[in-house]
């Protein structure tokens, strides 16, 4: 996410996004891939 | 773990003189060449089983006009022979395109006509098939074809060949050697050629922080007023800085952001944006202006803190020396060049920056100072609320959803390529492989632009979904 956007709690907007996508295709379960690298 | 790039050469003729320069000129430490052998070209374009390797940084493809004119049999330029001709310039484009995907970078000189085609004849632009309409021809085709390409460069030697003339080619090289450029010229191309793969790796500049007096225009404005500085006019002086305003404005064009750090009253600076109707720059065009008497590193300071970028990301232009060194003391990661005694000089500086090119360039980045005016009003507004919830609340923020498509996918990848907080892989793309990885199967690439009462922040995030299984699926952010 670009960070001229952090603190203005858009996080939860695109989440609450993504859920509706996913109940829309009757996705009942999301898993966030994260990979450890040293810039994240 | 190998921590230099590579950079494969090919081409049609012999590189090996080039190869020794670039060799020379290169950090040795940062950059490993590969050369092939000449005349392996046409094997490597259609090579269809390359895979993408880690190390493959960048391909130097230097091709010339004779590469496409051993199509027409015999040099015969008949126009039966330019379906042909047409056919295999597509092929070349084709294999180029499908090599973008594999390299990091194609940097790739624009053909040209070759020595032994250089004759002053007057039917060089009237016939179709002569050789220098044919090369125009070439030319404009590849730039046409890998103009949406971020990742493939064209690069114009026929400023190379006008600075050496004559000179730049050697016909004794070409028969003993298969060299068809002279000593010079290849010196010449790999300086040139070392300041290209600076802008390719290198961490560009952000933010241009200027000073006014004798930097922007001539003469002191608090003595000479706003119609007695020198700028534009009749004076050569006055040209030259008037121009140096042209490329800082085609600067901000590209996405840099432009600043004021000077010392003058700034009634006096207003005057000057609203009345000399000589000034290229206008007040709009910078994004935060600090015009008074202070020190100018507690005001650069300040620049810095209100656009949230680290002195890293700034370069500072001012023609006194005094204040140059005063901003080094502080900031020492700063860029402080010094800028030429004779403002005359002030243009070729600035375009010899490696660190003011942009390599891509999007639709949110014409309109950054324009983001930074409405995120001055956000704060501004932040500061008379007080509380944080009914500012967001105040701002009216709207969070809007689109799916991947061409005319998002530059700032997709640029925002990809970028971020680190808030990704949960970091890993980079090209457009060619981000199109290989992302747009297969029922992956799909959800992109997310905020806006708000002030205006647009355009694309702040990207979501990508990969449907596991019928009722699952994993997502990057």
């Amino acid at each position: 996410m670009s960070c001229r956007v952090f603190g203005r709690e858009i996080e939860f907007g695109i989440l609450h996004c993504i859920t509706k996508i996913a109940k829309k295709e009757n996705i009942e379960t999301i898993e966030f891939d994260y990979k450890k690298t040293k810039k994240n | 773990m190998k921590k230099y790039k590579k950079i494969f050469l090919f081409s049609d003729f012999n590189l090996d003189l080039f190869n020794d320069f670039l060799e020379n000129q290169l950090d040795k430490r940062k950059f490993k060449i590969v050369n092939s052998e000449y005349n392996q070209i046409d094997q490597f374009l259609r090579k269809s089983d390359l895979k993408k390797k880690e190390d493959n940084h960048i391909l130097f493809q230097w091709i010339s006009g004779n590469y496409f004119f051993k199509i027409l049999k015999n040099n015969n330029y008949n126009k039966k022979y330019k379906k042909e001709f047409n056919n295999y310039i597509d092929e070349f484009i084709e294999n180029t395109k499908k090599k973008s995907s594999i390299y990091e970078y194609i940097l790739m000189p624009s053909i040209t006509i070759d020595n032994n085609y250089r004759e002053n004849n007057i039917f060089d632009l009237k016939k179709n098939m002569s050789e220098k309409n044919l090369i125009d021809e070439i030319n404009f085709k590849l730039k046409k074809a890998f103009n949406k390409y971020n990742n493939i460069f064209i690069i114009d030697i026929n400023n190379w060949i006008q600075n050496l003339g004559k000179k730049s080619f050697n016909r004794k090289m070409w028969y003993s050697a298969k060299i068809p450029y002279s000593f010079d010229f290849f010196k010449l191309a790999a300086q040139e050629t070392v300041k290209i793969i600076d802008t390719l790796y290198l961490e560009n500049k952000k933010l241009i922080i200027l000073d006014l007096d004798n930097t922007l225009w001539g003469g002191i404005l608090g003595d000479d007023g706003y119609d007695g500085i020198n700028l534009g006019g009749h004076d050569p002086v006055g040209e030259a800085y008037q121009d140096f305003q042209r490329e800082l404005l085609k600067l901000k064009q590209k996405g840099l952001i432009l600043a004021i750090c000077s010392k003058n009253n700034e009634k006096n600076v207003e005057e000057v944006f609203k009345k000399n109707k000589n000034m290229i720059l206008r007040d709009k065009d910078f994004a935060i202006k600090k015009i008074n008497w202070h020190d100018k590193a507690k005001n650069i300071n300040e620049i810095l803190n209100e656009l949230n970028l680290k002195s890293n990301s700034a370069v500072f232009l001012d023609d006194s020396k005094h204040e140059r060194e005063r901003v080094k003391t502080v900031f020492d990661e700063i860029v402080v060049p010094d800028l030429p005694l004779n403002p005359m000089g002030f243009v070729d500086f600035i375009l010899q920056q490696p660190l003011l090119n942009i390599k891509a360039q999007t639709k949110e980045d014409e309109t950054k100072t324009k983001l930074y005016h409405d995120e001055a009003k956000r704060k501004k507004l932040k500061v008379k609320i007080k509380s944080n919830e009914d500012w967001l609340n105040e701002l009216k923020i709207r969070v809007n959803v689109y799916l991947l498509n061409n005319q998002n996918l530059e700032r997709t990848i640029q925002l990809l390529n970028k971020t680190n907080q808030f990704n949960l892989r970091t890993n980079r793309y090209s457009v060619g492989n981000f199109k290989k990885i992302y747009t297969i199967n029922d992956n799909k690439i959800f992109i997310f632009e905020v806006t708000d009462k002030f205006g647009s922040a355009g694309i702040i995030s990207i979501v990508g979904i990969f449907k596991k299984k019928k009722d699952f699926m994993s997502m990057i952010l």
